[in-house]
């Protein structure tokens, strides 16, 4: 503030200074003019001509102040409009300091209350036969401007200082305001409530971004929470129930008069229950890993074409076991920055759904695509899907849909799979390819990044759209719509795609 | 062969001692992190089993001071952290193998044999032979009683791996881990659909089967029964 004020002040100044020189300068041209018209009437006509001249200028003042007076050698007036000639201080005739053709006096007329003194600025100029000449200017108004002008801009600067303070105090206090209401806003979460937001205001600055940031940083953290207060609670609960059934198992066991083929018959089944409770506590722990944050993992670029073509070539004798018909659609190359073993994990838990629905005689298709700004995984059957309603519900921990109640399973899969997505900034979309067939069928859809520019170049196969299988060149390759099925699988899949470049979706 | 366990839960060590005792090695306990580094420095052991998770010292700490001291026992890393990230950090300061926990016993078993089993530094081999199997690891050719077997490069890999692991257990997860990288188990068992199929190509149409199934534990390869 304090600089803004100098700055008006040295600005005006100038101002003032540039004016009041401007006029000073006016004032000296006009006069020199003049003086100069005279002498040359001088040395043309003599002292009659130079004498006329003065005499109707006087008479005709061309505009108010001119004052003109030819004065003999001894300062004594002649002829003009100024009587007598200006004196001096110490009495003399007032005349120019050396080197200096210029003098300043007063004059005064009227009498008493209407006495009125006007400044005068004269150049005085000695003609050759001792003759002197005085051509001056009433500054007064001159003086008067300057006044003006002092006030005005005294005015001003003292305005404009009065503003920037009074402006500058405004705006911290209205600052100071707005840190004081995130200030308390936080005081507000730190004790507790972790539901208050700093209010934004929609102005978009700063302190609105800030507050933004902010805002978004505490949902984070509110999910998280969230979140963990989810997998706790499914802990106690979904961790209690079988650990409680093992131990009645056991108890039951001892309880009873049972000989050695019983007990290990129990104890077997003591192992199997212990196995479903670790992979369900692996299941949950990994979700958490992968919602947690991206930093646990190392994201590289990877060919999902190639690990596609991998994991078909695992499931295929599994899938094959179970009459289940695996087929694919997979480009040349998909490059996408991902971390492998997560995405292999994720799509795996699609490929053991899928197997684990789809009825006998099915068929499990895999689909992939890849363009410039996305790659879709697609991953479809011909099982009974999932219904609409619950597409939500089943990406949701622990939910098992009752149709699956006696299918193995923790009810898990489709969390990470989504918690999978979400780390690779994927999108994940479950649909239907029922439009196409008369049963009901699932599949899901996540976009997944697209590998950034140099990535992808660097992996561009070759144009024309073919199967690939990277590590199993298969005699019985599978080609794309060799055989129609019953239906046509259209919507429905996992779909994994990415717009190119930096842009979250 | 002597086995040295590093392992703070003192119920834990003692059904490991007991398990590998039966299984003929001699085994050796310590209970906490400095009292494992000295006896593991200082005996002659052919494994160390240590726990991840130890008071005073941390199981890869002491990895890095023995492999600095030069104390090249085979190393087998058990954690309750069973991420893939941790499993890299483990190996990456010195250990060989790396068991999540809790593991069955098969598991640890079968693992055992095939770090104890793993010779120094491996000669580049171009041949593996088990029985009338035989295979060109530069042709990359089978061939069973001189006949000629056509296998998918990772069928080619898989059997690789058995053949390497002959005579010893191999689980699913180590051949998850060792053939396709993958550090994690599918609901689904794929590992047995793929070891069928390879079956149908080694052993259909022989008397004697390779590939054996161990109950409980996986695999293993071998030419008598």
């Amino acid at each position: 503030m304090a600089v803004f004020g100098l700055l008006a002040v040295v600005l005006l100044g100038f101002i003032y200074y540039a004016t009041i020189d401007l006029i000073d300068r006016e004032t000296n041209n006009v006069i020199e003019a003049e003086s100069k018209g005279l002498v040359e009437q001088y040395s043309l006509f003599g002292l009659r001509g130079i004498a006329a001249v003065i005499r109707h200028r006087s008479e005709n003042l061309k505009e108010p102040g001119a004052i003109y007076l030819l004065a003999n050698e001894n300062f004594e007036p002649m002829i003009g409009n100024l009587i007598p000639w200006p004196a001096s201080a110490e009495d003399g005739p007032l005349t120019p300091p050396e080197n200096s053709e210029w003098i300043h006096f007063s004059v005064s007329h009227g009498e008493g209350e209407e006495e009125v003194t006007r400044q005068i600025r004269a150049r005085v100029i000695d003609l050759p036969i001792g003759y002197h000449l005085l051509v001056g200017r009433d500054i007064g108004e001159r003086e008067r401007f300057r006044e003006v002008m002092r006030a005005a801009l005294t005015w001003s600067v003292v305005i404009t200082l009065l503003l920037a303070f009074l402006g500058g105090l405004l705006l911290s206090r209205q600052m100071l305001r707005r840190v004081d209401t995130i200030a308390r806003t936080s005081r507000q979460i730190i004790d507790g409530d972790l539901t208050k937001r700093v209010k934004v205001r929609g102005t978009g600055d700063e302190f609105d971004r800030l507050s933004t940031n902010l805002n978004e940083m505490l949902d984070q953290i509110e999910r998280l929470l969230v979140g963990m207060r989810a997998v706790t609670d499914s802990v106690a609960h979904d961790l209690g129930a079988p650990l409680t059934r093992l131990k009645s198992r056991i108890e039951m066991t001892l309880r009873g008069d049972a000989n050695l083929d019983a007990y290990r018959a129990a104890l077997q089944s003591a192992i199997k229950e212990t196995d479903h409770i670790r992979s369900t506590f692996d299941a949950l722990i990994d979700i958490a890993r992968a919602e947690a944050s991206v930093a646990n993992f190392e994201m590289k670029p990877l060919d999902l074409a190639e690990l596609s073509g991998e994991l078909l070539e695992l499931y295929e004798p599994v899938a094959n076991e179970q009459k289940l018909r695996l087929e694919s659609a997979l480009p040349p190359s998909a490059p996408v920055l991902a971390n492998r073993q997560t995405l292999a994990q994720a799509l795996t838990n699609l490929l053991d759904n899928a197997i684990k629905y789809t009825p006998v005689d099915g068929i499990v298709r895999l689909e992939l695509t890849a363009d410039d700004a996305w790659v879709h995984f697609t991953l479809k059957d011909s099982g009974p899907g999932i219904p609409a309603a619950d597409r939500e519900r089943v990406l949701q921990r622990f939910v098992r849909l009752e149709k699956a109640a006696e299918t193995p399973g923790t009810g898990l899969g489709l969390s990470l799979v989504a918690a999978v997505a979400k780390l690779h900034r994927a999108t994940l979309e479950l649909g239907d390819n029922r439009p196409n067939f008369a049963g009901r069928r699932k599949g899901k859809q996540s976009r997944r990044p697209n590998k950034t520019k140099a990535a992808r170049e660097g992996v561009h196969g070759p144009p024309i759209r073919a199967n690939r299988r990277p590590h199993g060149r298969s005699k019985r390759e599978p080609k794309l719509g060799a055989r129609k099925p019953p239906w046509t699988l259209s919507i429905g899949g996992l779909n994994i795609g990415k717009r190119l470049g930096t842009v979250p979706m | 062969m002597r086995i040295l366990i590093i392992e703070d839960d003192r119920e834990m060590a003692a059904y490991l001692t007991k398990g590998l005792k039966e299984h003929g090695y001699t085994v050796d306990h310590a209970s906490e992190g400095r009292e494992g580094l000295f006896l593991a420095a200082t005996g002659d052991f052919d494994l160390l089993i240590i726990d991840r998770m130890l008071p005073n010292t941390d199981g890869i700490t002491i990895v890095k001071l023995l492999r600095e001291q030069g104390v090249n026992s085979r190393v087998l890393l058990l954690s309750a952290l069973g991420q893939v990230d941790d499993r890299v950090t483990g190996l990456k300061a010195g250990a060989d193998d790396y068991l999540a926990k809790p593991y069955a016993f098969s598991e640890l078993l079968a693992r055992i044999e095939a770090l104890l089993r793993r010779e120094g530094p491996e000669e580049e081999q171009t041949r593996l032979h088990i029985g009338d199997l035989e295979m060109d690891l530069i042709g990359r050719t089978v061939k069973r009683a001189g006949q000629a077997i056509d296998l998918k490069p990772r069928e080619f890999r898989l059997l690789e791996y058995l053949m390497r692991h002959a005579d010893q257990v191999v689980t699913r997860t180590m051949l998850l881990e060792g053939v396709w990288d993958y550090h994690f188990d599918p609901q689904t068992n794929v590992i047995d659909a793929q070891i069928s199929r390879l079956r149908q190509k080694i052993d259909k149409g022989f008397d004697k089967p390779l590939i054996h199934t161990v109950r409980g534990a996986g695999y293993s390869l071998r030419a008598t029964d």
